[in-house]
């Protein structure tokens, strides 16, 4: 199952965001994002996994890119998600390297059920700060973007710690 | 790259351009990589509190036996979403049922139970124990341990039957046995006369010579039959034994050793055996089924080693006192002679059953000219070493080792070389 899913993911997200860049002019960065789309499913099929971080990363910035473009919010959203999606499953398949079937299957029923919570909770998120507008000063944004920021770090650091 | 913190500087770029764009919805990309770091650290594993217990069906198994291992892992401590459980296997064991890695989640205080199956090649098989990886179901937060689950698996090398291998040591010992002696007495072979003693049996009176002497009557003596001491000595020197592509003639040395014990030690001989390898060990002489034993477990960890040269072997005598026979099992090398001849200078008879590497890696090759040339000038070298120890008295079995053992030993060892007999004469 986890096979599937991720090569859905990577196509999904390559032909997402490369239909979304073409048709709004960025013909050379479509095409950039799609040579990164198929150099991602080639060293899949190849058993290079190494480097899915680095087009995650790529993906993640144009989603962040066709945001502040204003060309399309849900684009974005469902680029990053799918890229995510993407990038945990190349590295929960190289996990199940080896591994027994009858351990194969209640693992990737438990880690799907994960990343369906993860993902419902984010877009929730998301589609609830679309109903709701307030208003803040500039200084407000600015601590409150810097707690999140502090948050984050926290976050990070109790984690790796942790590890 | 470490996957937080990718995730972490996506964040920070994702706030950081949010912010700086003064838009909202930028921001709320974040929100996604956020919840997935939450939710690493949502279910991260505690300190890992893990025991592990290993039970194997059989400590000992002969080649091409099964083996099945069981695990049992406990958990002390808490809940441990997912833990990936890897069992190294020694070298040359096969997994041929089940996994040795597993993918599990154990609850607090559960346990987990695992079993597979493996076949391995003759040798001594170590476990050490079980490396465990604990994460959350995302894969974010790790922790590792090695848990301690020794364990042994001994392999012992195929037994190879021998009918008869005949030997004729100058000095034999005092229990009966198989081996004609160098002394009259019981027996079964006609030894010589001696004047009759008291005791004598009448069916043993010589008539004949008796009656030529007057008053004097003759009885026959009949060789007795002993049991002696051997010494086998296994060379497992690495240069000598394995050649390109891994190809090793040890196993055959080993092989030889197996039968030529077996065969000495049910005639109830004592023999011991001096392993020449990565660990040169002696096993010390001794007589039976026990002794068997100790020679196969040793066979089984026989391993070849570095060491390039004979200088370090020394036979010693209070296992071995001189007219021993030793029986040398090796591929020979060039600079053994000196060795050997200072062997049968000592007094020890010298028996070498000597598998033929010339044959054995040239089977390898492909068959050009230059590998001809090459195969010629190494059998004549080889030739002109075996003539040469013979020359020196030692009885030489250059053993071609795609003829099973079983037909060398019953064309060459299993009556006694005319070499023995000769040996034996000058004795008497």
């Amino acid at each position: 199952m986890t096979r599937p899913v991720l090569l859905a993911s990577i196509l999904v997200c390559t032909s997402l965001l490369t239909i979304t860049l073409g048709l709004n002019g960025y013909v050379l960065h479509a095409i950039a994002i799609a040579l990164f789309g198929v150099v991602w499913l080639v060293l899949h099929s190849v058993g290079r996994m190494r480097f899915a971080w680095l087009v995650f990363f790529l993906f993640s910035l144009v989603s962040l890119l066709l945001t502040w473009l204003e060309v399309s919010r849900w684009v974005a959203l469902t680029g990053i998600l799918t890229a995510l999606l993407a990038w945990d499953l190349t590295a929960f398949e190289e996990k199940l390297h080896g591994i027994p079937p009858e351990d194969t299957r209640p693992m990737e029923s438990a880690h799907f059920t994960r990343l369906a919570l993860v993902f419902g909770v984010g877009l929730a998120g998301i589609v609830a700060s679309g109903f709701i507008q307030v208003n803040i000063t500039f200084g407000l944004a600015l601590t409150l973007a810097l707690l999140s920021i502090w948050g984050v770090s926290a976050l990070v650091y109790r984690l790796r710690n942790r590890g | 790259m470490n996957r937080i913190i990718l995730l972490a500087i996506l964040t920070y770029i994702i706030l950081l351009a949010g912010i700086a764009t003064l838009n909202g919805d930028v921001i709320g990309l974040a929100l996604p990589l956020v919840l997935y770091l939450l939710a690493g650290l949502w279910r991260a594993p505690d300190e890992l509190n893990l025991t592990a217990e290993r039970s194997m069906s059989e400590d000992r198994i002969s080649p091409g036996g099964i083996i099945t291992i069981t695990l049992v892992l406990k958990n002390h401590g808490a809940a441990l979403e997912q833990v990936h459980l890897s069992d190294p296997l020694p070298k040359f064991l096969e997994v041929i049922e089940g996994s040795a890695e597993r993918l599990v989640s154990i609850p607090a205080g559960g346990e987990f139970t695992w079993s597979y199956t493996v076949r391995g090649k003759r040798g001594s098989h170590t476990f050490k124990g079980v490396h465990v990886t604990a994460s959350d179901l995302l894969g974010l937060m790790k922790k590792r341990a090695l848990l301690s689950a020794p364990g042994q698996v001994l392999v012992l090398p195929g037994l190879v039957r021998v009918r008869h291998i005949s030997i004729l040591p100058r000095q034999t010992r005092v229990y009966s046995g198989n081996i004609p002696a160098n002394q009259g007495g019981t027996g079964i072979d006609f030894f010589g006369v001696r004047e009759y003693q008291i005791g004598d049996s009448p069916r043993h009176v010589n008539w004949r010579v008796s009656a030529r002497q007057s008053n004097v009557l003759y009885s026959n003596e009949y060789q007795q039959e002993r049991v002696a001491d051997v010494g086998i000595v296994l060379d497992g020197r690495h240069g000598l034994n394995i050649f390109g592509h891994d190809l090793t003639i040890f196993e055959d040395s080993v092989r030889a050793a197996v039968a030529v014990s077996t065969s000495l030690l049910a005639e109830g001989n004592r023999v011991g055996l001096f392993v020449y390898g990565k660990r040169s060990k002696w096993t010390s002489p001794g007589y039976g089924k026990y002794q068997r034993e100790r020679i196969m477990h040793a066979l089984a960890q026989a391993e070849t080693g570095e060491d390039q040269s004979f200088k370090s072997l020394t036979i010693p005598r209070r296992l071995f006192p001189p007219d021993s026979l030793i029986i040398l099992i090796s591929p020979l090398a060039g600079g053994d002679l000196a060795l050997l001849g200072a062997l049968r200078a000592r007094g020890y008879q010298l028996l070498v059953i000597s598998p033929d590497p010339v044959s054995f890696e040239s089977r390898g090759l492909p068959q050009t000219r230059s590998v001809e040339l090459a195969q010629r000038i190494l059998r004549l070298q080889r030739e002109t070493m075996l003539r040469e120890l013979r020359h020196v008295g030692v009885h030489v079995v250059n053993w071609d080792v795609t003829i099973p053992f079983e037909q060398i030993a019953q064309s060459t060892l299993s009556r006694p070389a005319a070499w023995m007999h000769s040996t034996r004469r000058g004795v008497r």
